[in-house]
Parts: C-alpha cells; sequence; structure tokens
C-alpha cells in the first residue's frame, strides 16, 4: 500500500548542546491515519513533537505538511497552515470558559480584523456566529456541552484533557498532534478518550499523530506505529508487527535482545 | 584629562546605585519581589538624617543610626506586607511596594514640606590628588564605604550560614521549609538588609545632591534597578560593577550639556543591553495575574449603564462651576489614561509603567502640532495619539521576551527617561518654560467652555464603546488567550509578539489621547507633570478599582482626580494597599462577587465536587463519557 503522506517527517536531528535528543528521524502520517509515537522516557518523542510544531528548531531534516515544507516557520504560522497540538502539562486558559476557549481557536480562522472588531461591523459579527456554532458542534460532538460554560480552572483533570482535543479541533485542522492524551487519567478515562479520538477520525477523516508512554492506550487504536528509542527509530510498523518486535520488547521491559 | 576628572566625580554616584542595587537584588534573591519602594526609603532615610543631624544638632552618628532605623522599620514593614498578601502572588506585592513607596513619598512631603533642602556634608573638607585628578574626602568616603560595604553583603551571602540559609530559600522555598530553615525569617532579615542599603546610600550621598522628595526618589529607584537587572537580578558582582559604571558613564556624559538628560539615557541603555545579551531569567520574572478568580469577560455587561451616566453627564454638565467642569475633563482624561492599562495589564497581561509617558507624550505632541505646527484641533485630536503609538511599540519589544515584573522595570526605566530627558527638551516641550495649547476649535466653531467638556464625553464615550467592542467581538479571544497561556495561543495561530505589540500601540494610542485632553484642558504643559511617579501611581490605583474592568478604568479616572494634597494622596496610598491584601482582583471584582455570583456558584461547585468523596467526582467525571 502506498500512503499518501499528509504530514511527512524525515531526518530530523535535535541537540541539546551535547547531548542528541533526536537523531535522524523519520516518520509520516497519511489522510485519516490515526498514527502512534511511542517509546520509553526520554525516548525524544517530545523533542520530536516539539519539532514538527515548531517550538524548537531541528539542526536537520525537514518537516512538510502535504508536500508544503514548515521548515523555520514558527509555531503560530504552523498552527494556521493547520496543525494543531495539545500541550502534556495542559495549556488551557484556565480563567476563560471552556466555551470561550473555544472561540478564541476558531479566530484565526475569520477574517475580520481589528478595526471591525472595534466598530462590532457585520463582518465581525458573522465571524463571531461561526466561532460560536463551531464551538457549540465541537463541545456537543465531545460530549464537554455541559460544562460549556464553567471556567477550565474549575473542570476535573480528565475534563480538561478532553477540553484540550475539542480546544485544538477549533482550529479546524488537517492533523491533530496529541502529547501524552492520556497522561494522568485513570483507566476509564483514558479509554473514553482514545474511543473518542477513533470517533472522530471515522466521522471527520482528520489524521492523528499521537505521541504515547502508555503502549495499552496505542495499541488497540492506531493504524501505524513509530517506536523511538535513544532518538533513534527502533521500529515502525502496524500494533501487530510492533508488539512482536524483540527489539521494542527489549526497549520497553530492559531485556537485553541477544540474552 | 577632562574625561577622567568628570568619571572619578561620577564614581561616589555609581557607588550609591552600586549598594542600592544590592538591596534589590538581595530581597529578589530571597523573596522573588522587586522592591519598588526602594528609591522611597532611600529618600526617607536621607530626611530622616538631616532632620536629626541639622535641625536637631544630634552627633553624625546617632542620625546616622535614626535614619538607619527608619529604614530597617521599613524593611519588615515591607515584609509583613508581602507575607498578607500571599506568597506566590507577586505582582500583587510588587504593586503594593508601589503603594509604600506613594505613602512614604506623601508622608516626607508632609512632615519636610516641598522645598528642596541641601545637606551640609559631614565630612571634613579638603581633597586628596590621585594623579592630577582632586577627590574630596566625602566622594572618597562614599566610594570607599560602598566597596566595603559591598564586600561584606558578598562575603555573607557566599560565606556565612546565613547567606547559605538566604541562597537556599531563593532556590526553593518550598524544600528550604521542609529542610527545617526559618523561611519568614530569613525572608524578615533579607527585606530588612535591603532596605537598610537603601537607606545607607540614602544617607551617604545626601550631602551630594538636594533633597528633593520626587527626584531623590526616581534617582535612587530607576538607576540602581537598572544595575540590578544587569545583574539578571540576582548577581551581586554583576549588579555591582552596573552600578558603577552607570555612576561613571554619567559623569563623563556629563561635560555633553547641550542634550538635556543625555546621562539619564544610561540605565536605560545598559538595561536593555543587558536584556538583549542574557537568555534567560528565572521563572519568577513571569508572575501569575493578579486575579486567580474566573474572568468575566470585559464588555458583556450591559449597555445601557454606560448610555444612561453618559447622557446622565451631558445633562449635568451646563450645570456645573468651572472649576467642576475641569474636574469633569480631568477625570476623563485620567479615566483614558487608566483605561490604557486595563487594555494592556488587564486584558494582555502586560505590566507597563510607562503610560504616564504615554500620557505626557501625547500632551506634547498636541502642543507642537496644535500650537507650532498650527494644526487644527479636529487632526491634532487623531495625531497626537497616532504619534504616539511608535513610541510605546518600541517599549513594548522587551515585552516579547520578557513578562511581568522585568517587563515592569523596563517601562519604568523608559518613564524615566521620558520625564528627564524628553520632556526636558526645549525645543519639543518647552523645557521649564512648559508649552501653551490654543483654545480648541472645529471647522471654524469655537469649542471653548462646556462645548470642549461634551467634546471630551464624546471621545471618552466613543473609546469606551470601541474598547468594549474590541474585548466583546473576537479580537478579545486573542487578547486575553495571550494574558492566560502564551504557548496555548501560539498553539491555536494567535501571533503572540504582534498580539503583544498591537496591545502596546492600542494602548499607547489611548493614553495619548489622554494626554492630548488633557492638554486642551490645562491649556499649559510642561515636563514635571509627566513624571514615572504618575505612571506608578495610575498603576496602582488602575490594578486597586479593577485592572479588568472597563467600569474600573471609569472608577480609577475619578479616584484619581479627586484627590489632591498629600494627606489625600497618603490616605490613597494607604488604600491601594489594604485593597490589595483584602480584594486582590480590585474593587469592580468585589461588585461582581455580589451582583453577578451565579457564575462563581456553579464555579465552586465543580471545583467542591472534586475534592469531596470518589463517588461524586466519579459521577462527574463519568457523566458525560462517550459511549
Amino acid at each position: 500500500m502506498i500512503r499518501r503522506p499528509l504530514l511527512d517527517v524525515s531526518d530530523v536531528v535535535v541537540r541539546y548542546g551535547p547531548v542528541v535528543a533526536v537523531d535522524g528521524a523519520t516518520l509520516s502520517v497519511g489522510d485519516g491515519e490515526l498514527v502512534a509515537l511511542i517509546g520509553p522516557n526520554g525516548a525524544g518523542k517530545t523533542s520530536l513533537f516539539n519539532a514538527i510544531a515548531g517550538v524548537l528548531r531541528p539542526e536537520e531534516g525537514s518537516v512538510r505538511l502535504d508536500g508544503e515544507p514548515l521548515d523555520g516557520l514558527p509555531p503560530h504560522i504552523r498552527a494556521r497552515r493547520g496543525l494543531a497540538r495539545t500541550f502534556q502539562g495542559g495549556r488551557l486558559f484556565s480563567r476563560m470558559t471552556l466555551r470561550e476557549n473555544l472561540e478564541v481557536a476558531h479566530y484565526e480562522r475569520g477574517r475580520s480584523g481589528l478595526a471591525s472588531g472595534c466598530l462590532g461591523g457585520p463582518l465581525a459579527r458573522r465571524d463571531r456566529h461561526r466561532d460560536r456554532r463551531l464551538a457549540g458542534s465541537v463541545l456537543e460532538a465531545m460530549d464537554l456541552a455541559d460544562f460549556a460554560d464553567l471556567p477550565c480552572a474549575s473542570l476535573p483533570f480528565g475534563m480538561q484533557r478532553r477540553a484540550e482535543v475539542a480546544r485544538a479541533l477549533c482550529l479546524e485542522p488537517r492533523i491533530l498532534l496529541l502529547d501524552e492524551p492520556s497522561a494522568g487519567l485513570d483507566p476509564a478515562e483514558s479509554a473514553a478518550l482514545a474511543a473518542t479520538i477513533v470517533r472522530l477520525r471515522d466521522t471527520t477523516g482528520l489524521a492523528v499523530l499521537l505521541i504515547e508512554h502508555d503502549m495499552t492506550f496505542v495499541m488497540n487504536i492506531s493504524d501505524y506505529i513509530y517506536v523511538l528509542d535513544f532518538g533513534v527509530s527502533l521500529a515502525e510498523g502496524t500494533p501487530q508487527q510492533v508488539r512482536s518486535d524483540p527489539a521494542v520488547v527489549a526497549a520497553y521491559l530492559g531485556v537485553d535482545v541477544v540474552a | 584629562m577632562e574625561m577622567v576628572r568628570l568619571a572619578v566625580a561620577g564614581l561616589p554616584a555609581g557607588g550609591m546605585y552600586a549598594l542600592a542595587a544590592l538591596g534589590i537584588v538581595l530581597i529578589y534573591r530571597a523573596t522573588g519581589t522587586i522592591n519598588f519602594a526602594q528609591g522611597a526609603v532611600a529618600t526617607a532615610s536621607a530626611f530622616v538624617f538631616d532632620l536629626a543631624w541639622t535641625e536637631h544638632d544630634l552627633p553624625v552618628l546617632v542620625a546616622a543610626l535614626a535614619a538607619l532605623a527608619v529604614a530597617f522599620a521599613f524593611g519588615l514593614a515591607l515584609e509583613r506586607l508581602a507575607r498578607a498578601i500571599g506568597h506566590g502572588n507577586v505582582l500583587a506585592q510588587v504593586i503594593a511596594t508601589l503603594g509604600v513607596q506613594g505613602v512614604i513619598l506623601a508622608g516626607c512631603e508632609r512632615i519636610f514640606g516641598q522645598e528642596a533642602r541641601v545637606v551640609p556634608t559631614y565630612f571634613p573638607s579638603g581633597s586628596i590628588n590621585v594623579a592630577g585628578v582632586f577627590i574630596s574626602y566625602d566622594q572618597l568616603a562614599v566610594i570607599v564605604a560602598a566597596a566595603a560595604l559591598s564586600a561584606t553583603v558578598g562575603l555573607a551571602l557566599t560565606r556565612t550560614g546565613l547567606g547559605t540559609s538566604v541562597r537556599a530559600v531563593s532556590q526553593n522555598r518550598l524544600a528550604a521549609s521542609l529542610a527545617g530553615l526559618p523561611v519568614q525569617r530569613i525572608e524578615g532579615i533579607s527585606w530588612a538588609a535591603g532596605t537598610v542599603l537603601a537607606g545607607l546610600a540614602g544617607i551617604l550621598l545626601a550631602p551630594l545632591l538636594f533633597l528633593d522628595t520626587y527626584r531623590l526618589s526616581v534617582f535612587f529607584l530607576v538607576k540602581p534597578l537598572a544595575a540590578a537587572v544587569v545583574g539578571g537580578l540576582v548577581s551581586l558582582p554583576l549588579a555591582f560593577g552596573a552600578g558603577i559604571t552607570i555612576g561613571v558613564a554619567e559623569g563623563v556624559l556629563s561635560r555633553y550639556t547641550a542634550l538635556p538628560g543625555l546621562t539619564e539615557t544610561v540605565p536605560f541603555v545598559m538595561m536593555l543591553a543587558a536584556l538583549l545579551v542574557r537568555r534567560s531569567f528565572r521563572s519568577e520574572l513571569s508572575p501569575a495575574p493578579l486575579s486567580k478568580n474566573p474572568a468575566i469577560r470585559p464588555g458583556t455587561g450591559r449597555f445601557w449603564p454606560g448610555v444612561t451616566a453618559l447622557c446622565a453627564m451631558v445633562a449635568v454638565v451646563p450645570a456645573l462651576s468651572p472649576a467642576q467642569t475641569v474636574t469633569l475633563r480631568l477625570t476623563i482624561s485620567f479615566t483614558l489614561l487608566a483605561l490604557s492599562l486595563v487594555v494592556l495589564t488587564g486584558w494582555v497581561g502586560q505590566v507597563s509603567l510607562a503610560q504616564g509617558a504615554f500620557f505626557g507624550l501625547g500632551a506634547f505632541m498636541a502642543a507642537t502640532l496644535g500650537n507650532r505646527a498650527g494644526l487644527p484641533f479636529g487632526v491634532v485630536l487623531v495625531a497626537a495619539p497616532v504619534c504616539v503609538v511608535p513610541f510605546a511599540v518600541i517599549v513594548g519589544l522587551p515585552a516579547v521576551r520578557f513578562r511581568g515584573l522585568l517587563l515592569a522595570v523596563v517601562t519604568l526605566a523608559f518613564g524615566s527617561l521620558c520625564s528627564a530627558s524628553l520632556f526636558e527638551w526645549k525645543t519639543f516641550t518647552g523645557g521649564l518654560d512648559g508649552s501653551h495649547l490654543p483654545s480648541p476649535s472645529l471647522f471654524g466653531v469655537d469649542l471653548s467652555g462646556d462645548r470642549y467638556t461634551f467634546v471630551c464625553l464624546a471621545v471618552g464615550g466613543l473609546v469606551f464603546a470601541g474598547a468594549r467592542n474590541l474585548a466583546r467581538f473576537r479580537c478579545g479571544g486573542p487578547l486575553f488567550g495571550v494574558r492566560e497561556s502564551e504557548d496555548g495561543a501560539q498553539a491555536l495561530g494567535i501571533g503572540v509578539t504582534a498580539t503583544k505589540l498591537i496591545a502596546f500601540g492600542i494602548s499607547g494610542a489611548i493614553a495619548g489621547l489622554g494626554g492630548t485632553l488633557f492638554g486642551y484642558t490645562t491649556g499649559f504643559v510642561s515636563g514635571a507633570q509627566f513624571t514615572p511617579v504618575l505612571s506608578a501611581t495610575i498603576f496602582a490605583v488602575t490594578v486597586v478599582a479593577g485592572v479588568e474592568s472597563l467600569w474600573g478604568a471609569v472608577l480609577a479616572g475619578a479616584i484619581f482626580t479627586v484627590p489632591s494634597g498629600e494627606t489625600v494622596q497618603l490616605l490613597a496610598s494607604i488604600a491601594v494597599i489594604v485593597v490589595l491584601v483584602f480584594l486582590p482582583g480590585g474593587l469592580t471584582e468585589a461588585r461582581r462577587r455580589f451582583i453577578r455570583p451565579a457564575i462563581r456558584r456553579r464555579g465552586a461547585d465543580v471545583v467542591s465536587a472534586g475534592e469531596t468523596p470518589v463517588e461524586r467526582q466519579d459521577e462527574v467525571v463519568m457523566a458525560p463519557a462517550p459511549r
């Protein structure tokens, strides 16, 4: 099968001083694919993720979205091109309500500017109407409607993770980058979130790249898995292939393959 | 040779900047707070010393001890205040130190009067000759004292047990307290030591300066702060070296008298250079927002109270006495000044202590365009604020990299640069003589008297409505987003840099518009009206009134205009401190607590659900989970 890559990451190298965090990682995500990037702690997953999002600049390698190079572009421009991300620690606007968070996320998709906003002109009103409609439908789709008018700081932790995915969706992205979405969730919440992500992909055809520490979370839902260890691609393939790969097992369980 | 002489002449001042800077660094290292009252403490000590020595003829040492005791007492008081506000709310602590500064300065004016005094030197006259350069004994004493004290502080921090404890507390407060260190006492000692250093600087330098409350407090605040920032607010040797360098550079530049205030550019330039070279600062420099309560989106309130208030004003204007009319116009000008802070600090989270300078720039631009260039009032009203925008954007540039306290310091330095240099520039402002503004007229219609008041009301109403729309409509979202989380906003495609700079531009324009109205109200403007103290006061007053709310700006404008005289200022400064301790969100937030409690209640339900037994927590979490 030839996969048409939407996101194409090739030979990315990230160094922090003498430490090589990512050493020539290559991966690609096709349209509507759910791809996972896994690896043990310190494998370089988050560094690679940040290089894709544009938060840090890789020394080598390139990142392409639908054939167009993103190299050198700042994170907010990448976001406007359709690359939405969530944060491991969560970066919700905690004093604003969930609905407001979602509406802000759609801001850059509108066409009205500052002047129109200050005057309250028709363009700004139309855009605001669109923001609200989209936020409303995403809230429904993510089962968050009951929490919409609460300040984010007061949401339970599990809801905040879900809220962050919802906010990223309001950017109307082409690909969704999720940084350890299940971190800190209990098994039930984690399973619910996994189900939501799969449903999203199935209903909207959105491409998803998720970083996970937790193998069980990704095994059931991913189409394709990349395994990273010490900054190097260790293995890749379908969940079946990866699960039975001795190098992966060794990396995760700390067993020496040869022995 | 002349250069060397001037450089040496700058050494004593440099030594004092260094001492006061050490005080700032000491307090910052132990508590994570910048003490903006440092200059005021130095000033108060100098005054007390002068009182005890010159007026009551006490021995020099006794007088010095009395002055240092006052500085020590201020240190302890500041520590109690910081503790009352609570560790972690650094921004509120910093504003409280601004309030303390107000209390000290107003108190000094009330007790010691407003005239500048001259303190006779307490060292024997005479000088020594070092390779052809004469250094007087008092200069020498100041230099030696500064060096000795700095060395002592440095050694105490690195070589004694107490010094180690201070460093431990500064690096990790929680861990230090878990390790059994008396954190509060250590913080208290640091505050007291920091203010005593400022007091020493005040006493030692007093004979070399005129005692003038406001000039002195700015003098002892901005320059030591600049030195401290060069040292990253943590390095004692760097801060010391920078203090000396600033003094020497000022000495050398003082020969170029043709450019007024050239010496005043030194601290600002050094600070900017240090900020651009330095890569990172400690995380406390981006403090948490003032209020942790859910933000009610500005501009979502009802429209009719504003319209009613405006109509009522219009109806009342003809019945006002001339003095009351002027008060009303001033209130509108200062409301705009406060509103510029609401947009910048309240909505985008950028602290600025330069708003008074933007206000003054607006007034002088209006004077230049309206009087000298002879442009009509209608054009000036638009052009003067627009001319302020570039300045505001340039001041905002450091905000791209640094947030919070550091930004407060940079903007303060810019404000002081403006007031000491740009506003003294004769061709622009008329120097000491000030500038006059013509009586406003539009299309041949005379706009003096009540008509001008209507113009002020109309302009104020329009800006209020525009800002309300800005917050209400979509543009508000990115602004608040940048305040809440820069990373989060960036990930949503919002250009954080652009947003901040635009906010600075808008804020500068609003402040400049306020200044323009102010200029046409008073008909005369001079540099002395737009000191950094104006910026600090309007900042404190706006925060107290409610920095996130447009009505807070109106309240701040009224509070700011009505008081005059030291007694009222003293009370106002005390009010600032009281409000910070008991109502960190400001007065308008208190109003919300009573008038719109529904949101708070609903928010509280979910929070308490998270803390109560597990079954309920599960219920809340699982209820909306997908099938």
